[in-house]
């Protein structure tokens, strides 16, 4: 049984039944329970999860860093599990993981939880998102269209439906990107000021060197 | 009539350059080893004291030239050969090494000729016991320096890998390009 969000003050989380009932089926799973968690990053010292059939999940917040006790290439499927207990856990209460447990950056983790969670974006489509970070793709999953728009971005702070309007890609594939980076925080709302004296967007060339690129390697879509 | 696209490999001794020069080029790899006489520097048998070299030919004549540049400080009148014409840079640091924020430092300072113009992306290797410290380290030390370089874990055995480094890097050579045409 699946229960968040967290309650602020309990050790236990437990997320009352009508709002449960009322969610949506895909925000019931793992990777739904994170993305509200990181969008609420600043609530929670330390977090654990426990999935049923997997493992625990460490979540901690101060250093920013997660600790889990199975092969990571199950995270991405994991992410799809209905049977977890989250638990918040008071700094008094925390022990830290054991030395068998293996480490990475909280951010990665929840890019993984992004990419598989609603894209409910909490952006307005015309409110311009910078690049603070790029994923580490090659040690996380993503799709060639990830890079390009993280490339696109490198350039230059743009708003959704500037992206949109400049990539080539589908608004659906554009927004379960948008989403994951800002649910892993590589995205980011500008300032004013940053918004001010951004150069002017510039759109993906249709046939340019990436794409000659990715033809001779066999990686275009 | 194709472009020529020059890439360079740099970074310390042992970082993986000829190794991902090698996982990437279609080609084998034009390279310069020599016996290592300094292990002070590095415990390896070989290394590259003048350049390797390897290339990705693309459709219309367009070729992606990628050269690695010897890692000690006194082949550095190679290093400012290519700098002028390198449209990015890929820079290699060993996640083993004492300080590799250290040696991030130094390359950048070393190839700013590249950044002025061009772009980069930094791969860390070796870096399979690591818990992503040194990732996180030097991401946190390029925004300091204002620097928007991704930062990569890689192994530069990986061509799955090398890869993504690349195709990162070429879609920001090209968003400059754009840039540069535009204004």
């Amino acid at each position: 049984m699946s229960m968040s969000p967290l309650a602020p003050t309990a050790r236990f989380g437990i997320e009352a039944p009508a709002r449960a009932a009322a969610a949506a089926p895909h925000q019931h799973a793992l990777a739904g329970a994170l993305a509200r968690l990181a969008s609420d990053r600043h609530r929670y010292a330390h977090v654990r999860v426990r999935i049923a059939d997997v493992g625990t999940l460490e979540l901690d917040f101060n250093e920013q860093s997660f600790r889990y006790d199975f092969d990571r290439n199950q995270l991405p499927r994991c992410m799809h599990s209905q049977r977890y207990v989250l638990t918040a856990i008071l700094a008094h209460h925390h022990t830290p993981a054991g030395d068998t447990h293996r480490v990475g950056r909280l951010c990665d983790l929840f890019w993984i939880a992004g990419l598989a969670s609603a894209t409910d974006l909490p952006v307005p489509p015309d409110t311009p998102l910078k690049l603070v970070q790029w994923p580490n793709f090659p040690q996380l999953p993503h799709k060639i269209e990830h890079i390009q728009l993280c490339g696109m971005l490198s350039a230059q702070p743009m708003s959704l439906r500037e992206i949109e309007e400049h990539s080539a890609f589908d608004s659906q594939r554009v927004r379960s990107f948008v989403h994951a980076a800002m649910v892993a925080g590589f995205l980011e709302r500008c300032s004013e000021t940053e918004a001010l004296f951004a150069p002017a967007p510039r759109a993906l060339p249709k046939r340019g060197l990436l794409s000659r690129l990715l033809d001779r390697l066999g990686l275009l879509n | 009539m194709g472009y020529e696209h020059i890439i360079l490999f740099a970074g310390p001794v042992g970082a993986g350059k000829t190794t991902a020069i090698s996982t990437l080029s279609e080609i084998p790899v034009v390279s310069t080893e020599a016996i290592n006489t300094d292990f002070s520097i590095s415990n390896k048998a070989t290394t590259t004291v003048a350049m390797d070299y390897g290339q990705i030919s693309l459709e219309e004549g367009h070729l992606i030239r990628l050269y690695g540049v010897p890692g000690q400080e006194r082949f550095d009148f190679v290093w400012k050969l290519f700098q002028e014409r390198a449209a990015g840079l890929v820079l290699l640091l060993d996640e083993s090494a004492k300080e590799p924020l250290t040696d991030l430092d130094f390359f950048l300072d070393r190839f700013a000729g590249v950044l002025n113009h061009g772009v980069a992306v930094v791969g860390i290797t070796r870096s399979e016991l690591s818990s992503s410290k040194s990732l996180s380290a030097c991401c946190t030390r390029l925004q300091q320096r204002r620097l928007k370089v991704p930062v990569f874990e890689v192994d530069a055995r990986d061509r799955e890998q090398m890869v993504v480094l690349l195709t990162a890097l070429v879609s920001m050579v090209q968003m400059r390009e754009t840039q540069l045409e535009a204004d």
